[in-house]
């Protein structure tokens, strides 16, 4: 039995049919649905092992790029988000599916371990009412666009399901606010507890220590400014005449999958 | 209002949670201001901006200002608005008065929409409010940049100019003294004006005079002539209309409903007036009468081709061109401009041209999915001296950095990959810039069993518009387009579209579409609903507009105002009554506006209601065919361009080693050759004595160099730090001149071949943009193959664009493009027989199939119609005809139809007295089919010892070059073509690509074969050693030896490529190429030097490094290149390639 994933898209996602088709290629079943189908049918997301938010320019990135959609999910998904996560669910988020992860506070979670005062005062009211952004993602520090191939490395002490035993390859990115930032205790937690999940080797838009992507505590929850979805099929690789072998993007869903038919796989057996 | 529908009852009890009723309306304000706590988190845009182009150093915070009517409670804006990480928001106070960054400011600017104008942050701001269920009223929004820097009033002044374009915003400069004073910007902008509702004027047309009707035109802006203003007085005095309209209860009078709804379908945007005129032609021939340039040339190339080709589908009837090259799938493809929209607001004209054509692929067939975008922009040369600049008129820095972010947010957003395009340079474009904006889409062969390519618009079917509000933005649009630019153009010609707004009507388009909701589509593009309900009642035979019924921004517009408006992001669509309700239900929840505004009729008339009156009645046939015919007058006479004398000579220097010479002679190609031939120890000097132009000449060594503006100063310099670059670095120099002989037998040395080189490489023209291409989006959706760059460091240009149809196949289309308009300087015909050649050649060069592929034209031309402000309009009409004459050529020669286009033909500005017409210009875009696209070649060597070919003939051809722009005089007559050698020459050469014989291919345009070379050795940073002698050869029956070589490496005759093949393929190559000129010039080199060699004697030796810097520094900002260090540069450098063999 194919395992499954839901690809949600509207409002400005633009990057939903690359990735469904990457988890398709992985071996899963990929299914597209408007975030507002979402909301009506809860079971949507329930029956899926694997929740993909894809790139584009949700809401005009207006108010900060992903904002406006976390604001969406948190008012209207939250509940379900967690249950799903709770319930094993594997979270993707590349590019604005990232930065929405990050503004609405389900990345990177590390906020009960941090324990700074300052940190607890400011977010008083959200961790109240909403998950804490601890984390941002700005605009790139030469201040524009950039569409470009740049070699990413996976650090092996991540606790990232999505990228474990990685080698180092070339993914594109194409983002204008990708600068990751964060004050130095988080940074500093992010790397302890092993939630740096992918570095860029030679650093293109000033994101702190080199961070191009990220995950939760438990692993599974995962966000990057590259597009592996975007590095599926060897022929668009811009090394494709040069070497015969590329690395691609896909072994980040290969690997996704691998975990969860090995954990379906494990339950059947119990 | 619509009420919002995002709740649930869960949810619902979330939301209790943020926004308790108790707080809600304790802490209200009408002014939020959001900035970024430290300027460490800031985008350094701004102050970059600032110091490039004042030359003031300052810091800058940005501040995003949201304005509302109503209270929003302060938690809930935190929430909704600011990102905690690293923002502040102010909201009980101001940010400048509550200042919290390490120095002190000295200035405010705050930077507002002008009343009416789409504020696209707002729209957002509504959007989150909406979700939380909060209704605040009007919302506005503004920007501040507050400026802590010692400038002058005059100065912040400036810095106010750089933030905003007066035509559409407001800016407000306050100093810290004032505002400690008390000044404080403003707690609301006005505010579009609400009249009361307008009721349509009577305009007794038909018994107007001529003075009359002239008056009538220019006062209300029709753009119509006199014989067409005098085509509508008739139709109004006639007797059957008058009958007609009494039994309506309409008066004699015309409504001025009905006289705007016929100036925008008489105008020359949307009925190609001189395109269908009467066109007397004159040359050294005698005379002929064209009826119809678009009925003689262009439509007749597809239906004599229509049976040499399979692929047409629909073709010039709908919104874009389609085609299908491969099984259950078709292509459709259009190009638009946005000339004098861009020249105003080029930021809104830009971004509203890529939305624009987005949605005409939108409304093509049953509506298609944009799978790509394209752009080619022509700019005057962004270093223009102010001072030659009209009054009036924007920079074409500023104009340029307006189109070029609006074509980034445009496409970007909208998720469709940028594949292809170009920059273009030239003085003429000075006035109006071009912005030519391109979509290609792809629709499946059937939907829900239907071909997907046709529309039926039955009576009795509803229409809807679909999309954004009504409001004043873009009257006129159509209209305007029509007319020369000057200095009291229309504000309300300028809109700006909203991608966001448009994608989210996208999805919910495509899934109507799949669900079979409607029957037939088409965008508002010019003309708004005029337009769009105009052309769809041809379908069914008559409309019923009710423009009550249509959704405004704002009351008190006018029914034609309604009629006419093209505000952004609507469509039209015809609905079956019962499939309406469905419609409607899936239009809510994908929360985009929906409204019927009419029904489709067969009376024969548009009949159009407002407050449920009739106020105009116009019958289709009069409207669509009543339209007089334009006579226009075309006079050619071939301008006079004698070829100059440009020699390459070889020019005596002390310093070299006599002793050396006789290691000269290597025979070419060969290994290694370069170091032991390197010219400042090794090579001879050589005495010519046969001609003077090949005499060595001694007096020319210390020479200055004039007449070459070599040493230009680099562009991004100048563009964005003021400060003038280092100019051109020594080469080890060759000795090697290239020396111009002028008529009266002066010698002008112009520099060395290397010099030329780089200097080539330098022009804007050339140069590499990849600053500016690599902040489009080319890869969304993920099937990109061929990128703009490609080689080892992915810096150097490709020849186009290549993208696979779907995820799970192999095959492909190419995108690539033909613009030459310095060609036209000798003849338009030429011109348009090379943009034809350049396109195809490019998708030849992609590994393209022969033969499939269809053509766009897009004509740009100045004025041709005669008049006395156009006293030489039969000359230009002239050069209109020669080009479709050259297209019609070139297309028949492949085997090319053309499938769809469009032409703007006013594209003058006129300003105190003084005109500038842009060169006629003729883009060709193409779309063509790939069979396998792992076989695609790029341009950049793959590896050292791959023997290097040029395949076509060289003609040595020099004017409208880059050389000739360079040199800065009139270099004879222009490139041209011989079709019957490069049809097989095109059908060999993709033979040997699809045998993977080919391991790079690059085809020589702007800069010839110096530049195809230098930037095929770039891609790979490679070196290479080539031999000029078979080109040489093949030149001198025309020009003696020193002319030939200058010839060989700096014409762009049509029709070549530089390929480069493995040893061990060299055979079966050259057996494929059996028969077709090709010529073995040398072989790919691990030395990282570019190396040029006629017989024995070295012309060229330019070190890989070189090239590189002289491609990249025009545009490259020299602070990025420093930044490099600290690893926030543009460019992603793999010097030693190790990163990327990971």
């Amino acid at each position: 039995m194919k395992t499954h994933a839901l690809i949600v898209t509207g409002y400005g996602i633009n990057a939903q049919d690359e990735l469904r088709e990457a988890f398709e290629i992985a071996g899963a079943h990929g299914e597209i649905e408007h975030i507002q189908n979402v909301i009506e049918k809860p079971e949507l997301l329930l029956k899926a092992d694997y929740l993909g938010f894809p790139g584009g320019f949700s809401f005009g990135d207006h108010l900060g790029s992903g904002r406006v959609l976390a604001n969406l999910l948190l008012l209207k998904l939250r509940p379900l988000l967690e249950t799903f996560i709770e319930q094993g669910g594997l979270v993707i988020g590349i590019c604005n599916g990232f930065q929405t992860l990050v503004k609405s506070g389900l990345l990177p979670r590390c906020g009960n371990n941090l324990g700074s005062p300052a940190d607890q005062a400011r977010n008083r009211y959200e961790t109240e009412i909403a998950m804490t952004p601890e984390v941002s993602l700005i605009h790139n520090i030469q201040g524009t666009f950039l569409d470009t191939w740049v070699p990413v490395e996976f650090p092996e002490n991540s606790r990232c399901v999505w990228t474990k035993g990685l080698a180092p390859r070339l993914l594109p990115i194409r983002h204008g606010e990708g600068r990751f930032v964060a004050d130095d205790a988080v940074l500093d937690a992010l790397e302890r507890a092993g939630q740096v999940a992918v570095r860029y080797r030679d650093n293109p838009n000033g994101s702190m220590r080199d961070i191009a992507g990220i995950c939760d505590s438990t692993g599974r929850v995962f966000g990057l400014m590259p597009h592996p979805e975007a590095s599926i099929h060897a022929e668009v690789h811009p090394d494709r005449r040069r070497n015969q072998e590329n690395l691609l993007g896909i072994d980040i869903f290969i690997n996704a999958v691998a975990y969860k038919e090995t954990g379906l796989k494990s339950c059947r057996e119990v | 209002m619509r009420q919002p529908h995002f709740f649930d009852e869960i949810n619902y009890k979330s939301m209790r949670c943020i926004v308790p009723k108790a707080q809600f309306l304790l802490y209200c304000r009408m002014r939020i201001e959001i900035a970024y706590k430290k300027e460490a988190f800031e985008s350094t845009a701004a102050a970059k901006k600032l110091e490039q182009r004042l030359g003031i150093s300052a810091h800058v915070r940005t501040v995003d200002v949201i304005i509302a009517d109503e209270p929003i409670q302060a938690e809930t804006a935190r929430f909704l608005f600011m990102d905690p990480v690293v923002q502040d928001m102010y909201y009980d106070t101001l940010c400048a008065g509550a200042w919290t960054w390490p120095y002190p400011w000295d200035w405010l600017i705050e930077i507002a929409w002008k009343p009416g104008v789409t504020d696209t942050l707002a729209i957002t701001v509504q959007q989150s409010l909406k979700l939380a269920g909060i209704d605040a009223g009007y919302v506005s929004t503004a920007r501040q940049y507050i400026i802590c820097g010692k400038l002058s009033k005059s100065e912040a002044e400036q810095a106010a100019h750089l933030f905003y374009n007066p035509l559409v915003q407001t800016a407000l400069v306050i100093s810290k003294h004032e505002w400690d004073n008390g000044v404080r910007p403003p707690d609301r902008y006005p505010r579009p004006a609400v009249h009361d509702r307008a009721e349509p004027e009577l305009i007794p047309i038909a018994g107007m005079n001529d003075a009359e009707l002239e008056a009538l035109s220019r006062e209300r802006l029709l753009a119509l002539t006199l014989p067409e203003m005098q085509a509508i007085r008739n139709h109004y005095a006639n007797a059957a209309t008058i009958a007609a309209r009494k039994a309506r209860g309409l008066p004699q009078d015309a409504t001025d409903v009905e006289i705007e709804m016929i100036a925008q379908t008489w105008s020359e945007h949307c009925k190609h007036k001189i395109f269908n005129a009467v066109i007397h032609y004159s040359d050294e021939n005698g005379n002929k009468t064209i009826h119809s340039l678009f009925k003689t040339y262009i439509r007749a190339v597809t239906e004599e081709l229509r049976h040499r080709v399979s692929f047409l589908r629909s073709v010039f009837t709908d919104n874009a061109g389609v085609v299908q090259f491969y099984p259950g799938s078709l292509v459709c493809i259009k190009a638009e401009t946005h000339n004098s929209p861009s020249a105003l607001d080029p930021y809104g004209g830009a971004i509203t041209g890529i939305v624009g054509v987005n949605r005409d692929i939108l409304g093509t067939g049953l509506g298609a999915k944009p799978i790509f975008n394209t752009n080619v922009l022509c700019f005057g040369y962004p270093d223009t001296p102010q001072e030659e600049m009209p009054d009036g008129f924007m920079h074409p820095r500023d104009i340029m950095e307006g189109v070029h972010k609006g074509i980034v947010d445009g496409g970007n957003q909208s998720g469709i990959p940028t594949v292809a395009g170009a920059f273009l340079f030239d003085e003429s474009y000075r006035g109006k810039p071009l912005v030519f904006c391109g979509t290609g889409g792809i629709l499946p062969e059937t939907i829900n069993g239907r071909p997907s390519w046709e529309k039926a618009v039955q009576p009795g079917m509803l229409a809807v518009m679909l999309g954004g509000r009504i409001g004043k933005d873009g009257i006129h649009g159509a209209t305007f387009s029509s007319l020369a630019l000057d200095e009291t153009s229309p504000v309300s010609a300028v809109q700006i579209g909203d991608p966001i707004i448009q994608k989210r009507m996208t999805d919910f388009l495509l899934e109507a579409r799949d669900r079979g909701l409607y029957e037939a589509i088409t965008d508002n593009g010019a003309g708004g609903l005029s337009s769009s309900l105009g052309e769809m009642a041809e379908g069914s035979g008559g409309v019923r507009i009710n423009l009550s019924a249509c959704p405004l921004k704002y009351q008190g517009l006018s029914p034609w105002e309604i009629l006419v408006s093209e505000s952004q992001e609507r469509m039209s669509l015809a609905v079956l009554p019962e499939k309406i309700e469905e419609f409607m239900e899936l239009a809510r929840r994908r929360d985009v506006e929906a409204t019927v505004v009419g029904e489709f009729t067969n009376s024969g008339y548009i009949e159009i209601e407002a407050h449920e009156k009739l106020v105009g009645l116009l019958p289709l046939e009069f409207l669509h065919r009543g339209l007089p015919v334009m006579e226009l007058p075309a006079r050619w006479t071939a301008p006079h361009r004698p070829e100059p004398i440009l020699a390459a000579v070889r020019v005596h220097e002390q310093n070299r080693n006599p002793e050396k010479q006789e290691k000269q002679g290597t025979d070419l190609p060969s290994e290694n050759s370069t170091q032991k031939d390197s010219p400042s120890t090794d090579s001879p000097v050589v005495s010519w004595t046969s001609s003077d132009t090949r005499k060595a000449d001694p007096s020319l060594a210390n020479q200055p160099l004039t007449g070459v503006p070599l040493v230009k100063q680099s562009l991004a310099d100048q563009l964005l730090t003021g400060v003038p670059s280092a100019g051109l670095s020594t080469c080890a120099s060759s000795g090697w001149q290239v020396v111009h002989i002028t008529a009266s037998g002066e010698k002008r040395r112009l520099g060395t071949c290397e010099e030329i080189i780089l200097a080539l490489l330098a022009e804007p023209n050339v140069a590499s943009k990849e600053p500016l291409i690599r902040q489009y989006d080319h890869e969304v959706q993920a099937r990109t193959v061929e990128k703009p760059f490609t080689g080892i460091e992915r810096d150097a240009p490709s020849d186009g664009g290549v993208v696979k149809l779907t995820h799970r196949s192999y095959s492909g289309i190419t995108i690539t493009h033909g613009i030459c308009p310095r060609y036209g300087d000798t003849d338009t015909r030429i011109m348009a027989r090379m943009a034809v050649d350049e396109a195809y050649r490019a998708h030849i060069a992609l590994g393209g199939t022969p033969g499939q592929a269809a053509l766009l034209d897009n004509f740009c031309w100045p004025d041709p119609v005669e008049s006395a402000a156009t006293p030489d309009g039969a000359y230009k009409a002239a050069q209109l005809v020669r080009a479709c004459e050259g297209l019609k050529e070139a297309c028949l020669a492949y085997g090319l139809p053309l499938v769809s286009g469009k032409d703007s033909m006013k594209n003058d500005a006129r300003s105190g007295g003084k005109v500038i017409s842009v060169r006629p210009t003729l883009l060709i875009t193409l779309v063509g089919a790939v069979e396998d696209v792992r076989k695609v070649p790029s341009t950049d060597f793959l590896r050292s010892g791959d023997y290097i070919y040029l395949i076509g003939e060289t003609n040595g051809e020099l004017g409208g070059t880059i050389f000739e722009r360079v040199c800065g005089f009139s270099c004879g007559t222009a490139p041209d073509i011989d079709f019957s050698k490069t049809d097989r020459l095109y059908r060999a050469l993709h033979r040997a690509i699809q045998g993977r014989i080919v391991q790079s291919c690059h085809d020589l345009s702007d800069g010839g074969l110096a530049v195809a070379l230098a930037e095929s050795c770039i891609g790979g940073r490679l070196g290479c050693t080539i031999k000029l002698d078979a080109l040489t050869d093949e030149l001198q029956p025309r020009f003696d030896e020193a002319q030939s070589i200058v010839r060989a490496l700096f014409s762009e005759t049509g029709g070549r490529f530089i390929v480069s093949v493995r040893r061990e393929d060299r055979e079966r190559f050259e057996q494929t190429m059996s028969g077709i000129a090709c010529y073995h010039l040398g072989t790919v080199e691990q030395s990282k030097y570019m190396v040029i060699k006629y017989q024995s004697d070295v012309l060229a030796h330019i070190p890989l490094e070189q090239l590189v810097q002289s491609f990249k520094k025009t545009f490259m900002n020299s602070k990025e290149t420093q930044a490099s260090d600290t690893a926030n540069y543009l460019i992603v450098h793999n010097t030693d390639g190790k990163e990327q063999n990971v």
